[in-house]
């Protein structure tokens, strides 16, 4: 995200670093990440934009400790990434002069505001993402408009309430079969019962009212055109809802313009 | 005599009239040349400021999708976003 002259990261999973590279950003120019939760697929790509730093880049670099925001279990997780990159890291600070390698941690046991500079506002509310405790979403406001990040979760009154006439609302979504038909296992029912089916989200839509709805985190077990996302949701919803791709900008002016990759 | 004298001093006189108008049509020109330039450099500079104010207003607050899942799906089944 990009707001106010300034740039964050929400969540770092799979491939982030690639994609920042897409957006002709450098790895090593982040320097605030907000993770919702610590499930692998949102964390697993923190190493590679943390040390990428230590590579000379002329798009610019970190020449200070990476800012990290996140619920209890932040701080032990980001330590012990250290640690499993101590060799790797000290090389690299020694041999090769690198700066940004390091982290300074910012977690939070409550929800509110944990970041608030340059008329940026940052809260973290709490979501229901089940077993997965805890877990959070953003809500970001800046001159009059807002964001909401769901972060993995399932309906949540929380997050309603948080995300109330939000300007873009970003929603994690679940189909992991049609719905007629029984779950095929166990696992699946109890993986579905923790994040947000179409219907659902059509549900959080409504009570949210925001002017753009947007799928992100779409986990899916058959093809999305079967999944049909936006015609499930718009059971109970009559906004607009856009099922996010990778690489795909949102402006939020006065309007939200959505810019396809 | 006098009337030679008058008619040179007015050929003269004449000579430097078309010379002082050709020169002040010139600089008129040029002059409005110049505004023409000014006017160019002008809506290029205001073209240039609404071009600025508009990406400045559809910039300053932009999220970008880094991993949907969506992808992941498509490119293998069983690496998908729990």
């Amino acid at each position: 995200m990009e707001v106010g002259g300034e740039r964050f990261l929400f969540d770092v999973g799979r491939g982030a670093a690639q994609r920042l590279n897409q957006l002709d950003i450098a790895p090593g120019m982040i320097d605030k990440l907000f993770v919702t939760h610590l499930h692998h697929d949102h964390v697993m790509d923190f190493d590679d934009v943390l040390i990428s730093a230590a590579v000379p880049d002329p798009r610019g670099g970190r020449e200070h400790n990476m800012q990290v925001w996140g619920p209890k279990g932040t701080k032990d997780w980001v330590k012990n990434t250290l640690k499993a990159y101590k060799i790797d890291i000290q090389v690299r600070k020694t041999v090769e002069s690198a700066s940004g390698l390091d982290a300074d941690v910012h977690e939070f046991n409550k929800e509110g505001v944990v970041y608030n500079e340059n008329g940026i506002e940052i809260i973290a509310f709490e979501v229901d993402h089940g077993p997965m405790k805890p877990a959070v979403g953003y809500r970001i406001n800046y001159d009059g408009r807002s964001v909401v990040i769901s972060g993995d979760t399932t309906y949540s009154e929380n997050l309603i309430k948080y995300a109330k006439g939000t300007d873009l609302l970003i929603h994690e979504v679940i189909s992991v079969k049609h719905p007629e038909e029984e779950y095929k296992s166990e696992a699946l029912k109890n993986i579905e019962a923790y994040h947000t089916t179409p219907e659902q989200a059509g549900e959080v839509f409504k009570q949210v009212n925001p002017k753009l709805a947007a799928y992100t985190h779409i986990a899916l077990l058959m093809p999305e055109e079967e999944a049909k996302l936006v015609e499930r949701a718009q059971k109970s919803y009559d906004g607009e809802v856009v099922v996010g791709v990778d690489l795909m900008e949102f402006e939020i002016g006065e309007e939200v313009k959505v810019i396809e990759p | 005599m006098g009337k030679k004298s008058f008619f040179l001093a007015f050929c003269f006189l004449f000579v430097l009239a078309l010379l002082a108008g050709f020169g002040g049509s010139k600089q008129e020109s040029s002059a409005s040349e110049s505004t023409l330039e000014n006017e160019k450099s002008s809506n290029a500079h205001t073209e240039e400021k609404s071009k600025e104010s508009s990406s400045k207003s559809t910039s300053d607050f932009k999220v970008t999708l880094l991993g949907t899942g969506l992808q992941s799906f498509r490119w293998n089944a069983s690496v998908i976003q729990l």
